[in-house]
């Protein structure tokens, strides 16, 4: 493998974490409030507000029903108002977390929700209130599921960011696309899949060990 | 002194009444149990002396307040003079043993310096010194109810709840857990309710025991009067239950 070959690999790795790293950020500042303002307004939350939650829910679902490829198209316009532009990789960080925000809040909604019902009413019973019970007990309790969750939001990003490759936002799925595919160039296709998936397997090690070293709830965890 | 009276409160649910009428009165230091078949009321019950639930008529009044009409700001705040020991222990399993009795007085804003002297007191009272850095998935179940009463003194209620506080213990666990319990009701003065659906447990920690039975009270006495199979309530209602159960 030449010199330049490397090179354009370890820029485009560097971009794509970029890209999924800052959109995951996002997702996590944007998705966790909302999932925990799902869980309370839900069904079976402390405050049962259907008529804001089912509403916020469609919504959710809406952006979750665009393909992402779509989104990216459909989203230029906003794009260009948040990014200054619509092409490269600080562009695509804005689709990429527009479609991040609600997949996350679905998965750390079911990770809330899983808390048992028992704690909350333990904590209502002391005198807790609403805001204590999501900061005592909802967040701290889901933690370790909430981090399994944003570890699959990150490798669907990892996927997602190569499709934004295809309006010049750079990253390793550009590169493939480009040197790969168009110019048949098969050591880079090769090296792209290679580093694809070191990194989706180590992002998913690391949200497998942090998630496992938080967990309490196992009294017989490796021991 | 009294300390809660319970003014004929009723509570129903999608028009199945769970709670008749019921009325009753506990004196600060007693210890009374509450007993009944699944299904007779018990937690609806409990869960309206802890204010989690109002009933749909009648008055609790506790320390003068009325918990069925408070408005929930205040309600919030009356809670935390009530402790209640739950069946499962319900304990935060991301917290550390201390970390889960300092919750009540976190949630109470007391200062972490005093937090950690009362934790401390707490410890040693319920025997777990030893195992405060521990998470409660570590600890046997009755360890883990210890911890549960542990926090449910933590902030000094004036009334301790327990809802089938023994249930999911072995009978050795079960003698244990009570001993505590009557060792805090006489030591430290504090009022107790318990429910239960166990004979045993009404005998070895009530002062007094009131049957319930479809929502209504059906006898309510010293447990020594109300537990002997033929007794003077053979002709209430409550009898077949204590004389099944006897």
């Amino acid at each position: 493998m030449s010199r330049l070959i490397l090179e354009l690999l370890l820029r485009a790795t560097g971009e794509t974490l970029e890209m999924v790293l800052a959109s995951g950020f996002i997702a996590v500042l944007g998705g966790l409030p909302l999932a925990v303002f799902l869980t309370l307004t839900g069904p079976s939350g402390l405050c049962r507000m259907p008529w804001l939650n089912r509403p916020l829910g469609f919504l959710i679902d809406a952006v979750r029903a665009v393909p992402f490829i779509i989104l990216l198209v459909l989203l230029i316009p906003f794009t260009r108002i948040v990014a200054g532009t619509s092409l490269g990789t600080e562009a695509a960080i804005v689709p990429l977390s527009v479609a991040a925000i609600p997949y996350f809040a679905r998965i750390a909604e079911v990770s809330l929700q899983e808390v048992d019902s028992g704690l909350i009413e333990a904590v209502r019973a002391m005198g807790g209130t609403r805001w204590m019970i999501v900061r005592y007990v909802l967040l701290p309790e889901s933690l370790p599921s909430l981090i399994s969750g944003f570890t699959v939001t990150l490798v669907t990003l990892v996927g997602a960011s190569a499709m934004a490759g295809a309006i010049g936002a750079g990253g390793l799925g550009d590169l493939a696309i480009r040197y790969g595919y168009q110019r048949f160039n098969t050591t880079v296709m090769l090296g792209v899949v290679a580093v694809l998936i070191v990194l989706v397997t180590g992002l998913q090690a690391l949200g497998n060990l942090l998630s496992r070293t938080l967990r309490h709830d196992a009294p017989m965890r490796g021991a | 002194m009294t300390l809660l009276a319970v003014e004929a409160i009723s509570r129903s649910f999608a028009g199945h009444t769970v709670l008749r009428d019921i009325s009753f009165t506990v004196q600060a230091g007693e210890s009374v149990g509450i007993i009944g078949r699944s299904g007779a009321g018990k937690s609806t019950l409990l869960r309206c002396l802890n204010a989690l639930e109002r009933p749909d008529t009648g008055r609790i009044l506790f320390e003068g307040q009325d918990l069925a009409h408070l408005p929930e700001k205040q309600l919030v705040l009356l809670r935390r003079k009530i402790g209640v020991v739950f069946q499962h222990f319900n304990l935060l399993s991301s917290r550390t043993v201390a970390a889960n009795i300092a919750l009540p007085l976190e949630i109470a804003g007391m200062p972490k310096a005093q937090r950690q002297e009362r934790v401390a007191e707490l410890l040693h009272l319920v025997g777990l010194e030893e195992h405060a850095r521990k998470y409660p998935a570590l600890l046997s179940g009755g360890q883990k109810q210890r911890v549960g009463i542990a926090r449910a003194l933590a902030a000094n209620p004036a009334l301790l709840l327990c809802d089938e506080a023994t249930s999911a213990l072995d009978p050795e666990t079960t003698t244990s857990i009570l001993d505590l319990l009557n060792q805090i009701n006489k030591t430290l003065g504090l009022t107790l309710v318990f429910i239960t659906h166990e004979m045993d447990v009404v005998r070895q920690l009530g002062h007094r025991v009131l049957v319930l039975e479809q929502g209504t009270i059906v006898a309510d006495g010293p447990p020594a009067d109300i537990l002997k199979p033929d007794n003077a309530l053979s002709s209430v209602k409550g009898a077949g239950y204590v004389a099944s159960y006897s």
